[in-house]
């Protein structure tokens, strides 16, 4: 099993050789993705799969009143894992600036993230070795829970939508 | 007498609550980052094994127990005459926010075991700092929690939460509860930041000795560094703020952007000017003594103190000439308080848009940026100990303002509660209850549970 998270190997040594044998000993060293990460994210997706069959069996989510066509007033709402993107409408309103806020900066956010392995080089497990990225991944969790809080806020107490819109 | 009926001579009853409560606020907000900013410097000192920021943090912890049990007393003070003046408010608050104030109780109690265990166990825990760092931000965590929490009664009071009293959980989301987290969290760092800056620059300019001056130029810098760093952010989470209190509690919007109490908002920008000017300049002088010469970054920052001064004067100009109407001050005509601050006021260059939004974006990219080019020079260091007077008299001035401005913002936030009842005496809770604590109002309060008993 591959073991994540125990610090930093010591350097390879004078004469040491790291081959298939001895690699997983090195924990540090670079190593195959098959077949034993697939096993590690197989039996952590198996699990939670487990996990939400058994919450949809013993906790379903309830179904609500039927759809009203005729309704005017209804003012649809994300679900709340998706209320910080929801918030971020607010800081581009109008027309011309939805495009910019619901496609455009989240999808230049997706590259980021996909570009991550390219950007953060560094070969070090520890958070205290990789003070940039672990402060911009702070920041970015800040963000999206500060947009939930403040969308949970605005959808609680102005249920009809804002006055400003 | 019951309780309840109490008039307090000359001042009257409600002059006693600022009293107490401005000095508190003053307080607290200091102990809050300095605590923090100590914490960090200590860690940063564990990181750099550089002894100033040890000497730094540890001055600080000593600080914050000082001007924690001042503060704690003003607070309690300050909750006796809540009590004793306005016990029907204090009743209401207390049913709806109990578990509230419990937690607040506590974390008093964290905070002083936190800290007071931060400052004396600093030789016995010489060797082991990693752990004893850990003593100092639990402490500050503490004090800033008791800010988050208290912050759910003083948030609620301007814009009530469209909420049961009975659901606990919704009472605290009120609309202006996080983003007045958000300016405060901001706030407190800034606040607290430039007070150090403006203490280290008068023990600069008191000091004979060579080391002396040395770590106290050095403080004004770590202090200005996070005073103006967080300062830039305050525009946008100032403006985030003001704009849920138009979207929640209009009148009293109105009451403090167009009505009797703009004059505080022109104001600020003439205290964002000087805090804005001195920092830069501040900057500027400093890369004069950067070991690395660096004379593009010293030409950059010499434009970029142009453009904040540029940016700040725009803040500046008022959009009408009835500056201070309470002294009689005015000029002109008064811009309509019932037209949109999109209009066009009677001083065109003073209008909200889209000058002050020039003006205020302006001020803190510009701000960034100096920041920036500053910091990039402070990795290669400074030659401590040569700091010029008036850098010191730079610093100095910041300090103050920041004070005046916390005084100036906190004002026009309790005072925004005057508007919107039709008879100039104002709301304890806004549309809830008035400040003569008469009845609820049923019509338009949000929490229909706290109608009149």
């Amino acid at each position: 099993m591959v073991e994540i998270g125990r610090g930093p190997a010591p350097p390879v040594g004078e004469g040491e050789e790291v081959n298939e044998e001895n690699v997983f000993d090195r924990y540090d060293e670079p190593q195959g993705f098959f077949p034993n990460q697939v096993i590690a994210d197989l039996t952590v997706s198996a699990v939670l799969l487990a996990i939400v069959i058994s919450l949809s069996y013993l906790v379903p989510a309830p179904l609500t009143e039927p759809m009203d066509i005729s309704t005017t007033t209804y003012v649809p709402r994300p679900e709340w894992f998706f209320f910080f993107l929801d918030q971020w409408l607010i800081y581009f309103p109008g027309a011309a600036l939805i495009t910019l806020g619901d496609v455009i900066v989240p999808a230049l956010f997706a590259i980021l993230l996909l570009a991550v392995p390219w950007l953060d080089r560094e070969p070090d497990y520890s958070p205290a070795r990789r003070p940039f990225v672990v402060v911009v991944a702070f920041l970015v969790v800040l963000v999206v829970v500060l947009n939930l809080f403040l969308a949970m806020s605005r959808i609680a107490n102005f249920p009809g939508g804002t006055p400003s819109g | 007498m019951p309780v309840g009926d109490v008039q307090v001579p000359v001042i009257g009853n409600d002059l006693v609550i600022p009293l107490l409560v401005l000095p508190h606020i003053l307080i607290a907000a200091f102990v809050i980052g300095i605590n923090l900013i100590g914490a960090f410097s200590e860690l940063t000192g564990t990181i750099t094994k550089k002894a100033r920021y040890d000497r730094f943090a540890r001055a600080s912890a000593r600080f914050t127990l000082l001007l924690f049990a001042v503060g704690s007393a003003l607070a309690f003070t300050f909750l006796l005459s809540l009590i004793t003046l306005y016990p029907i408010l204090f009743s209401q608050l207390m049913n709806i926010f109990f578990w509230v104030f419990l937690a607040e109780a506590f974390m008093f109690v964290g905070e002083v075991i936190m800290v007071y265990a931060w400052y004396h166990s600093w030789d016995r825990m010489a060797y082991r700092k990693n752990l004893h760092v850990v003593f100092g931000l639990v402490g500050g965590l503490f004090g800033l929690t008791q800010m988050i929490f208290i912050d759910v009664v003083a948030s609620y009071m301007l814009t009530p939460s469209n909420a049961q009293a009975s659901d606990v959980g919704w009472t605290f989301f009120n609309p202006t509860y996080v983003t007045l987290n958000l300016h405060r969290f901001v706030g407190n760092f800034s606040y607290a930041g430039f007070l150090i800056a403006g203490w280290a620059g008068w023990r600069y300019l008191r000091s004979t000795r060579e080391d002396d001056r040395e770590y106290y130029d050095w403080m004004g810098h770590w202090g200005l560094v996070w005073g103006f760093g967080f300062l830039i952010l305050q525009p946008f989470m100032g403006y985030g703020y003001m704009t849920e209190i138009k979207s929640a509690s209009p009148g009293a919007f109105e009451y403090l952007m167009l009505g009797p109490k703009s004059w505080l908002f022109n104001l600020l920008t003439l205290e964002l000017l000087v805090m804005s000017v001195a920092s830069v300049a501040y900057f500027l002088h400093k890369l004069d003594f950067a070991v690395k010469p660096v004379p593009r970054l010293r030409n950059a920052t010499m434009g970029a103190l142009g453009f904040t001064a540029l940016f700040a004067l725009l803040n500046t100009i008022p959009a009408d000439g009835y500056l201070v109407p309470q002294i009689g001050l005015v000029f002109g005509e008064k811009v309509d308080p019932n037209i949109s601050l999109a209009a066009r006021p009677p001083i065109s260059l003073g209008a909200m848009y889209p000058w002050k939004y020039i003006g205020l974006i302006g001020i803190a990219l510009v701000g960034v940026f100096a920041l920036s080019l500053y910091l990039k020079a402070a990795a290669s260091g400074f030659h401590w100990g040569r700091a010029s007077r008036l850098s010191q008299y730079a610093l100095i001035a910041a300090a103050v303002t920041v004070v005046f401005t916390m005084m100036t913002m906190g004002y026009a936030r309790e005072s925004a509660r005057r508007a919107g009842n039709g008879k100039e005496d104002g709301w304890l809770i806004y549309n809830c209850l008035t400040l003569q604590q008469e009845k609820f109002v049923s019509r338009g309060c949000p929490s229909q549970s706290m109608e009149t008993p």
